[in-house]
């Protein structure tokens, strides 16, 4: 029945606005999918846990005693009390406040008062799992953790569901010679009055900024023709180029929904020479030289995830509701790389990805407009036909054959 | 009015002129009057809103705002150019500040660090918004008066996520 709100480049509009599939889009797209659920340098120590919410479902990521991270329900299994209340902390044991109840780092429950008072050969118990904090299959990737929160049984493992797309976190592995990344700088959040659809549909529009962004271009172009203009007037005017030079961007559709596109800011060339060495003592000489050229602005992890290799950046979407969606990001530190890059990838940062952005608000306006539009009149079928083609080949990022794929992932999960 | 530390005294002229330009610095946000706001700023200036509380690095650490003069003007030429489209439906701001109180004056720079905490309700097409928080400022002396080198404004709500921040708070 979902299928059908969908043909090859025409959707239905009510696919962004009904409650009926944003609840179905939870428990069919997102629940069936590899979510990204933090990085392991959030939890370094066995202890160490986070609050997250993927899927609708509070979910606490932690490290368990053996070092392995975890991904458990945060709901007691008594009363289904929030066991943990805070974003983030270190506990030997997960103890609800309500009754006391308590588990290991693993979810199995450890203790629970008066067990006397229970009869019965299913009364809570010690170690049952029947009794314990739901857990999830965790994976990782480059020590990007996911988690897969229905039907693990028939879920690709994470490599093959990420394939090609994966290259993006090679990238910023590899940006380290020890291959460690550590999340800091904290955690930028913008909340967008759109559905997750549209916000991800722009993720490689290249037809978009010369409109969207005529303000901040403008105001960019004002203040580049100061003497030495400081590089964030450079991201900021970098949407102003000519539609051509969006024409030359490649695009490339992968299974899954993923998607990737090459990037349209240009760092200046100076590297640092000890650094390069040591990235070519680790990797070999052509994977280093990639880490450090290949210049892949953003990738698209369907359906929540994104990250900007270049700028070391790792997003999550969470759809909020039909109409609501929020996006965090996080800047990721290459272990053995020049401070200077992380310090210019937390400016980039705060220019780019911050709610304060001069680039962001157009972008949401924009999002907000599409969703106006189509619970104006939520029958009428909004198209992403721009160069279509017959098969499979590269693409650029003046097509939206990007977004054709997500949607072809989108049916074969709802239809499933 | 400045609340001044116990065992400070300051000539009156110097504390006129404080609260002038703290007066202007709100006054001319709330009016929308940017390049005078701009104007009471030093050439060296500073506008910071922290992302996390009690932040005390805006260089290894994000930030909500973190710009200079130059970004500041930026941010002005945006916020006024007619295809501002997030601002089509109108955009109006109105600050409600406590009492100012005077921290400290730096011995080297004679740098007058004034805090005072500050409601601000916006209006934005048909949303509308409240923050609060706490205004710290940098005043550096300047011919009879003060320009402010910097402003921090530290959100109650720094670390929650936001919708689009497009102007000054």
């Amino acid at each position: 029945m979902f299928g059908e709100m969908v043909r090859v480049g025409a959707v239905d509009g009510r696919v962004y606005t009904s409650r009926e599939v944003f609840a179905a889009e939870i428990e069919r797209v997102f629940a069936r999918c590899w979510n990204y659920v933090g990085h392991l340098s959030e939890i370094p120590q066995p202890g160490d846990y986070r609050r997250v919410t993927l899927a609708g479902r509070p979910l606490i990521l932690i490290r368990h005693e053996d070092g392995t991270p975890r991904v458990l329900l945060n709901r007691c299994a008594h009363r289904g009390a929030a066991v943990v209340g805070r974003d983030c902390g270190r506990a030997r044991r997960l103890r609800c406040p309500y009754h006391g109840w308590t588990y290991a780092t693993d979810g199995a429950l450890k203790q629970l008062p008066l067990p006397g008072g229970y009869k019965g050969d299913d009364a809570p118990r010690c170690g049952d799992p029947a009794w314990s904090l739901e857990s999830y299959p965790a994976e990782t990737y480059r020590d990007f953790a996911f988690v897969r929160l229905e039907e693990p049984e028939k879920a690709p493992p994470l490599a093959e569901f990420l394939g090609p797309a994966g290259e993006a976190l090679d990238l910023m592995a590899d940006r380290s010679p020890t291959g460690r990344l550590v999340v800091a700088g904290g955690r930028l959040a913008i909340v967008l009055r759109c559905n997750w659809k549209v916000y991800l549909e722009n993720l490689h529009d290249g037809l978009h900024p010369p409109h969207v962004h005529e303000s901040s271009i403008s105001a960019a172009r004002a203040a580049a023709s100061a003497e030495d203009p400081p590089e964030e007037v450079r991201w900021v005017a970098a949407n102003g180029q000519p539609l051509s030079t969006f024409g030359e961007l490649e695009v490339r559709c992968h299974p899954h929904g993923h998607s990737d596109m090459s990037g349209f800011r240009k760092e200046p060339d100076g590297m640092d020479a000890g650094y390069r060495a040591a990235l070519e003592e680790a990797w070999g000489a052509g994977r280093a030289e990639r880490a450090l050229t290949r210049n892949l602005h953003n990738a698209c992890f369907y359906p929540g995830a994104s990250a900007h290799p270049q700028y070391m950046q790792m997003r999550r979407l969470t759809p909020l509701a039909p109409d609501r969606t929020l996006v965090e990001s996080w800047t990721l530190k290459a272990d053995g790389a020049p401070e200077s890059h992380f310090l210019r990838n937390i400016r980039y940062a705060n220019t780019i990805h911050s709610p304060s952005s001069l680039v962001k608000p157009d972008d949401a306006e924009a999002y907000r407009r599409v969703q106006q539009g189509l619970e104006g009149r939520p029958g009428r079928v909004s198209q992403h036909r721009r160069d279509e083609k017959p098969g499979p080949g590269p693409d650029t990022a003046l097509s939206e054959e990007y977004v054709r794929a997500q949607y072809r992932a989108w049916r074969a999960l709802m239809e499933d | 009015m400045i609340v001044l530390p116990e065992n400070v005294a300051v000539p009156s002229s110097r504390l006129r002129a404080a609260e002038r330009v703290l007066y202007l610095e709100c006054e001319y946000l709330n009016l929308g009057r940017y390049d005078e706001w701009l104007a009471l700023f030093s050439e060296d200036c500073l506008y910071w809103a922290p992302l996390s509380p009690a932040q005390d690095d805006a260089q290894s650490h994000s930030s909500l705002f973190h710009e200079n003069r130059g970004l500041m003007r930026m941010r002005i030429d945006r916020i006024t150019h007619e295809a501002a489209h997030s601002l089509a439906g109108g955009i109006g701001t109105s600050r409600t500040v406590g009492p100012a109180a005077l921290r400290e004056i730096e011995d080297e720079s004679r740098d007058w660090i004034v805090e005072r905490r500050f409601q601000m309700i916006e209006r934005q097409g048909e949303r509308v918004r409240n923050f609060a928080g706490l205004f710290a400022y940098r005043l550096t002396p300047g011919g009879n008066s003060f320009r402010i080198r910097e402003k921090r404004v530290d959100l109650i709500d720094c670390d929650a996520p936001h919708e689009p921040l497009e102007v000054f708070f």
